[in-house]
């Protein structure tokens, strides 16, 4: 490679301009990002109190969170959470991509319409109105049910049924965003490359393993982070719909955070240590996701 | 555009220079933060501090802002952080003691007049004293624990006021129909008096440094409610939290609930017409022995490092341990849901205001307050596995026994874990 052009002025200029483009992002993500990581990582190694002097505990601020069993309890809960929603969700919007592809165009534009209001709707919103639908009293499933000579079924007092209506409305309110997402990867497959797939015999399941499953996992890794950072960190829906409830069996490690963060019991160096120790869960359990898809580069390249 | 640019630069000018025109009259501004709680109490708050603003003969000027409950929290933590933390602040008496252990309040024995000490009932002092020093002037009490019950539809049964759990669990089994509950029992917090009066004691030891709650109380108090649920006699889910479940008899939800006594500010200012329908009474006990409900309220403290100490002091005194009539204004607004912690503020009470002629009033004040006893100050952690053992019982059909023990187990692990024996305030 020439190493003339690479030191042209023009090549500087531009490098210059590059430079100067990103130099305001990068001031931003320090202030805001790297300095009060750093700050977190220093307070978590003391029991940092706002109006005493903060003195140093070693390790003692982590040893405390990971023998908590509220914590591990949360951690248990949200990796059940993550199991739920994750494979439900990528299959379906998988399959209503699918769906919407093969749609008219006005069917398929009220369908994309449709389909993203819940994206737009707030997890305060989203969480009311299942609460509303599920609720013990007077929600409409249980005057169904009672109307079918039923008892009522307390929905938020099984450990199962509440992290299914909670999983339930995650998926649902993710459910738009994430199809579009499908549809988009979907739709950027050459045509050609099922064209030729036809010429050499290949049938329709072959087409799908051998073409669409392939050109779509850049997509897959997309989605599959998404989703697994979003549901690592969900903390509105539990927090609003049961509170952690029953029995902590819907408390998230976001909630036992927060909570801890009120709470008097623990200085604020555990809360800070036990953000960080999530903090390496959740990029864990990220980097587990990112290997399992194992990414690509475009067939194309 | 240029009038409104003017207008907006007086308008600047005039709030930034309102504190100098303030102090240039000779009164120095004292911050208060005050929570939003119902209307008629943030209605009350604006009007004394008002007063307090208005009367020449005080050096000090209130400047009071409401905080949203649900933000309190991480205000106080962020201007704890930032070193704006006001002058002084509502806290619950639950959070008062570690407030004062980790140094963020400071104490008031020298600050507030020896008189109004005096004027404290004894058990309110204890409430209120860390390490022999007093870190609040009281407000209000609240019981936690009160029953309310539907007068009308215990008397169509010929059923009496039940006062131990057996009779408990018969009303609520005759009052069970299929549109309404005969009674609830919501297991949250609240649960506090539930365990000390059945064992005598709370779960954790006197010098905390191990489990007690694997006692017959306890198991006696898991199977009263285990049984409930069984049999249906109590939704199986709560139907609303347990800070609002006054409403469910005034709703006609339920026969019978607990709830705080905050409820019958709740019935009188939501149902007032279902109010001669509803009767207060203590809840019930394994033998009919006085109920220990325990008993929270809000006071004013006053930060570590505020700025006008005496003059927070001043105020708090004022407002709280002065003319037993203008403390008595708030419990009058309160619909006489609140009780008071003074005792010349219990006479004007019961001799100047309705409250003499109010049933609820005296029923909680005869039976519920004598009896009362300060919520506890340990963990939340250890609370929350007592509760984790009745939601075991409760949705897991664990036996009390079992569940207690699971609890013991998780409750000394935490002990140890947390070197907790050591954390005991004085």
């Amino acid at each position: 490679m020439s190493t003339k052009g690479y030191h042209s002025p023009t090549r500087r200029m531009d490098l210059r301009t590059g430079y100067l483009m990103v130099i305001p992002s990068l001031v931003a993500l320090f202030i805001f990002v790297y300095v009060p990581l750093f700050m977190a990582l220093q307070k978590s190694f003391t029991n940092w109190n706002f109006y005493s002097a903060s003195e140093p505990v070693g390790f003692r601020n982590f040893e405390l969170v990971l023998q908590n069993q509220l914590f591990r309890k949360s951690i248990v809960n949200i990796l059940w959470f993550v199991l739920m929603i994750i494979p439900a969700q990528m299959l379906l919007t998988f399959l209503f991509a699918h769906a919407l592809k093969g749609m008219s165009k006005h069917l398929g534009a009220f369908a994309k319409t449709a389909v993203y209001v819940p994206t737009v709707i707030s997890g305060i919103v989203a969480s009311v109105i299942f609460l509303f639908i599920f609720n013990y009293q007077g929600g409409i499933i249980n005057y169904l049910v009672r109307q079918m000579g039923m008892k009522r079924i307390a929905f938020f007092a099984d450990p199962w049924l509440a992290r299914g209506i909670i999983a339930l409305t995650s998926m649902w309110m993710g459910f738009g965003s994430l199809s579009l997402i499908m549809y988009a990867g979907l739709m950027n497959i050459p045509v050609s490359y099922y064209e030729a797939a036809e010429v050499d015999g290949a049938n329709t399941r072959q087409k799908f393993l051998r073409i669409t499953i392939p050109s779509m996992k850049n997509v897959f890794i997309l989605v599959a982070i998404s989703l697994t950072t979003g549901t690592l960190q969900m903390f509105d829906l539990p927090y609003l719909m049961t509170g952690g409830n029953p029995v902590n069996n819907t408390l998230t490690p976001m909630m036992y955070i927060y909570n801890n963060f009120k709470s008097a019991d623990y200085s604020m160096g555990y809360t800070v240590a036990a953000a960080l120790l999530m903090m390496i869960v959740i990029g864990t359990l990220s980097s587990f996701v990112f290997r399992l898809i194992r990414s690509e580069k475009s067939q194309d390249e | 555009m240029k009038r409104a640019l003017a207008v907006i630069l007086v308008a600047v000018l005039a709030i930034t220079l309102m504190p100098a025109a303030l102090a240039a009259e000779g009164k120095t501004e004292v911050v208060l933060w005050n929570q939003i709680f119902e209307d008629w109490n943030r209605a009350w708050s604006e009007k004394m501090v008002e007063e307090f603003n208005a009367d020449p003969n005080q050096k000090y000027t209130i400047k009071q802002e409401f905080v949203d409950g649900a933000a309190w929290d991480e205000k106080v933590a962020a201007a704890r952080a930032a070193n704006v933390m006001p002058d002084m602040f509502l806290v619950n008496y639950s959070n008062l003691k570690w407030n004062a252990v980790d140094k963020y309040i400071q104490p008031l024995d020298d600050l507030i007049p020896q008189e109004a000490w005096d004027d404290l009932h004894d058990n309110v002092k204890e409430m209120i004293t860390v390490n022999g020093q007093k870190f609040a002037y009281p407000m209000m009490l609240e019981p936690a624990v009160v029953m309310y019950y539907r007068k009308d539809l215990l008397a169509e049964k010929n059923l009496e006021v039940p006062k131990t759990w057996e009779e408990f669990t018969n009303v609520a089994k005759e009052l069970t129909t299929n549109d309404m509950y005969g009674a609830t029992m919501n297991y949250e917090w609240s649960m506090w008096g539930w365990e000390y009066t059945a064992a005598g004691h709370w779960p954790i030891a006197d010098d905390w440094a191990s489990a007690n709650n694997q006692d017959q109380g306890y198991v006696d108090l898991l199977t009263f409610i285990g049984d409930l649920y069984a049999n249906e006699y109590v939704p199986l889910q709560p139907l609303e939290g347990y800070n609002g479940s006054a409403r469910l008899v005034a709703d006609d939800s339920v026969a019978i609930t607990f709830s705080g006594s905050w409820g019958i500010a709740a019935i009188m200012n939501d149902y007032p017409e279902m109010a001669e329908k509803i009767g207060v009474a203590a809840a019930p006990t394994k033998d009919g022995t006085p109920f220990k409900s325990t008993v929270g309220g809000w006071t004013y403290v006053i930060d570590a490092k505020a700025r006008q100490p005496e003059g927070a002091a001043a105020f708090i005194h004022w407002l709280l341990g002065e003319d037993p009539g203008r403390t008595a204004s708030f419990f009058e607004a309160a619909n006489f849901s609140k009780y008071s912690a003074r005792k010349s503020v219990d006479e004007y009470l019961a001799t100047q205001t309705a409250a003499k002629d109010d049933q609820w009033m005296q029923t909680i004040s005869q039976d519920i307050i004598p009896h009362a006893i300060a919520e506890p100050i340990y963990a939340w952690d250890i609370s929350a596995q007592m509760l984790t053992a009745i939601g075991e019982v409760v949705t897991a059909g664990l036996s009390p026994e079992e569940a207690l023990a699971n609890a013991a187990e998780q409750i000394n692990q935490f002990i140890q874990n947390n070197n907790y024996s050591e954390k005991k305030p004085d």
